[in-house]
């Protein structure tokens, strides 16, 4: 349904020309998940905003590599098919549910008004519509609420007046770029469950991108990891979790906190900072910070590879070698 | 909203206070005996001691202003030195001509501000925008006195299309009001056209980088109706503050323009007053501009609850 094909985005800042997206290649299928995980820096918003074209541009620029949605080259769209695939074929919603509604527009109001973007429905039957989506994701006393205005709502219920809006043509592609990173965790789970559901009841394919693996891990079928504007690892959950093939992403999960019986263990940090994408150095991006790199780390930066049935990973040391070397590593940072 | 409008109402009675005391120092302490410049340089010193004892001016200064002040908020703001009239009634007749030049500059103002704004906030990635800050600095730098003078020589003596002087109640025929009013509505306005086009065009695209403008550009909403319903609504809210104090502003104005085109109004009876020593009248008129600066300021505040749901003053 979705191929993205060798994807740059460069963003022309004045402090000079950042590489975000730096090579891209992936897809989704219909009624897949797909979880796009990786640090603050790493491209992967900019990237998630490249699929409907929605970068500012300036500063955004795409000098090299393809989108095409149903077979439609969504980079050479113009403003009108770009506004037909907006919110009707690909529907997004954002990370944070406070900022994301216009303060001054009632609810229903703004319901009604991306219903009718695509829709040529009176304005009667675009509210009752507006109402069906409201209680759709779990909102009560929907008809009374379509009157309220954004502060009348809490963060969670924010997020569902979101994902009622982004739903509110049936797109086939639900892009949800950090949608819980603003809210509680008891909260969190609700509106995944919510995505969860309207996937299972709608069939939506969902980009779910996120610098939190729990979210991914909950959600998606397929895992891409980010690092510096790349992809370095792509596998199904159990592939990242369990089968985990390179440096960074196994850095990643020592990063997330684990509750387990005997007592909490330490967060492991990845030490150092991602690198700057404006002046990126030769070799592998992810070198610098690795406990695993060796000279050749700084004159090859490996590409993505075939690894084993759908897993992916980009790293100078092979699956072995690297299961290998992580065995030592534990065993010398456990003692 | 009743209570606070209630509220805000009781609170200009202090605010009033403060500026009666200051008008008063002002009229009173600056050098010169009234009585004096009132009857002449050849009057004899007892006629001067007459004329200040009628005056209540041999009164120590405390005395004169509690006299003073004991008046006004009974509303009665004094007797006309020069004309005997009450100044209240002074006021109300030279009110309709200020009222006509300031409402009508407001809409001018308006309506050049509001499209040139939009049109630079759609065409920002152009050329204009560069172009457009520098001649709003521009048109916010140029003296009004001056730009007035150009335009009557433009409009009133090379192409004669506008009278050059003078007023015409609106009672007595809209287009001879309109006709006498709209070259010195329209010097008022441009003035100010700058400052608030720069301000609605700064808070509209201070609004385009809002997230939910994404959001509304990601439900596919066209671009016109993106700034219109969303970027625009919001740029209005800073803008109206601004707005406010630019109305009030125009009084200020009025002066000037008033005396340029010999319009009777409150800016010219204030301008006559200060020649003829007037004080009674040149305190009432401050006092009175002061009282409309409040009220506009009130009305910005009672407006926001409409432009902004978030704000309720109950």
């Amino acid at each position: 349904m979705l191929q993205v094909e060798n994807l740059h985005v460069h963003l022309d800042t004045p402090g000079g020309l950042v590489k975000a997206v730096d090579g891209v290649s992936f897809s989704i299928q219909k009624g897949e998940t797909i979880g796009i995980v990786g640090e603050s820096g790493s491209g992967k918003s900019v990237l998630a905003h490249s699929l409907m074209k929605l970068n500012p541009e300036p500063p955004a620029l795409y000098p090299q590599g393809t989108i095409h949605f149903e077979g439609q080259p969504v980079l050479e769209m113009g403003k009108t098919e770009l506004r037909k695939l907006r919110g009707n074929d690909i529907a997004m919603i954002f990370q944070d549910p406070m900022s994301s509604l216009n303060p001054v527009s009632r609810i229903g109001k703004q319901l009604i008004e991306a219903i009718q973007a695509h829709q040529k429905r009176p304005k009667q039957q675009a509210r009752e519509k507006a109402i069906e989506l409201l209680e759709d994701v779990g909102i009560a006393d929907a008809k009374a609420r379509m009157n309220s205005y954004p502060h009348q709502f809490s963060g969670g219920m924010r997020q569902r007046v979101l994902i009622a809006m982004a739903l509110a043509s049936n797109p086939k592609l639900l892009i949800a770029d950090e949608p819980t990173t603003a809210l509680d965790v008891t909260i969190q789970a609700q509106v995944l469950d919510l995505l969860k559901g309207i996937q299972e009841k709608y069939g939506t394919a969902i980009l779910v991108i996120t610098h939190d693996l729990g979210v991914v891990a909950h959600l998606a079928d397929r895992i891409l990891v980010m690092y510096a504007g790349k992809i370095v690892e792509s596998g199904s959950a159990e592939d990242i979790f369990y089968r985990t093939s390179m440096p960074y992403t196994w850095s990643l999960l020592r990063s997330v906190p684990v509750i387990r019986e005997g007592g909490p263990e330490r967060l492991i940090p990845i030490d150092g900072q991602p690198p700057s994408l404006i002046d990126r150095p030769a070799g592998c991006a992810f070198e610098p910070r690795c406990p695993f790199a060796r000279d050749a780390c700084r004159q090859v930066d490996p590409p993505l590879e075939h690894r084993e049935s759908n897993h992916s990973a980009a790293c100078i040391l092979s699956s072995n070698e690297f299961e290998e070397q992580k065995k030592q590593l534990e065993g010398v940072l456990t003692t | 909203m009743l209570n606070y409008t209630i509220r805000r109402l009781l609170s200009v009675i202090p605010v009033m206070l403060v500026v009666s005391v200051i008008v008063f120092m002002i009229v009173h302490l600056t050098p010169g005996n009234p009585a004096f410049l009132i009857l002449g340089e050849d009057s004899s010193p007892e006629a001067i001691a007459d004329l200040e004892r009628e005056l209540g001016l041999d009164q120590a200064l405390y005395v004169q202003f509690f006299n003073w002040f004991s008046q006004v908020i009974t509303g009665d703001l004094g007797t006309s030195v020069y004309s005997s009239q009450s100044v209240t009634s002074l006021i109300a007749e030279n009110f309709g001509p200020t009222f006509s030049l300031m409402a009508l500059s407001t809409v001018i103002l308006l309506a050049i501000a509001i499209p040139v704004a939009i049109l630079i906030v759609a065409l920002r990635k152009t050329v204009l925008d560069p172009i457009f800050t520098s001649v709003s600095l521009f048109g916010v730098s140029v003296p009004e006195f001056w730009l007035a003078t150009l335009l009557v020589l433009g409009f009133g003596v090379a192409l004669p299309i506008f009278p050059v002087a003078g007023y015409v109640p609106f009672a007595e025929g809209a287009d001879a009001w309109l006709h006498h009013i709209l070259l010195p509505s329209f010097v008022l306005a441009i003035v100010e056209v700058g400052i608030i086009a720069r301000m609605l065009r700064d808070s509209m695209l201070d609004s385009v980088n809002q997230d939910y403008i994404k959001t509304a550009r990601a439900k596919g909403v066209k671009e016109r109706e993106v700034l219109m319903r969303h970027v625009f609504v919001n740029a209005l809210i800073p803008t109206t503050t601004v707005l406010g104090a630019t109305v009030a502003g125009l009084l200020g104005g009025t002066v000037i323009i008033e005396t340029l085109f010999t319009i009777p109004g409150i800016g010219q009876l204030l301008v006559d007053s200060i020649h003829r020593r007037d004080y009674p009248v040149v305190q009432g008129i401050v006092l009175f501009i002061a009282g409309i600066y409040v009220f506009v300021n009130l009305l910005v505040d009672l407006l926001y609850t409409f432009l902004d749901p978030r704000i309720r003053y109950d």
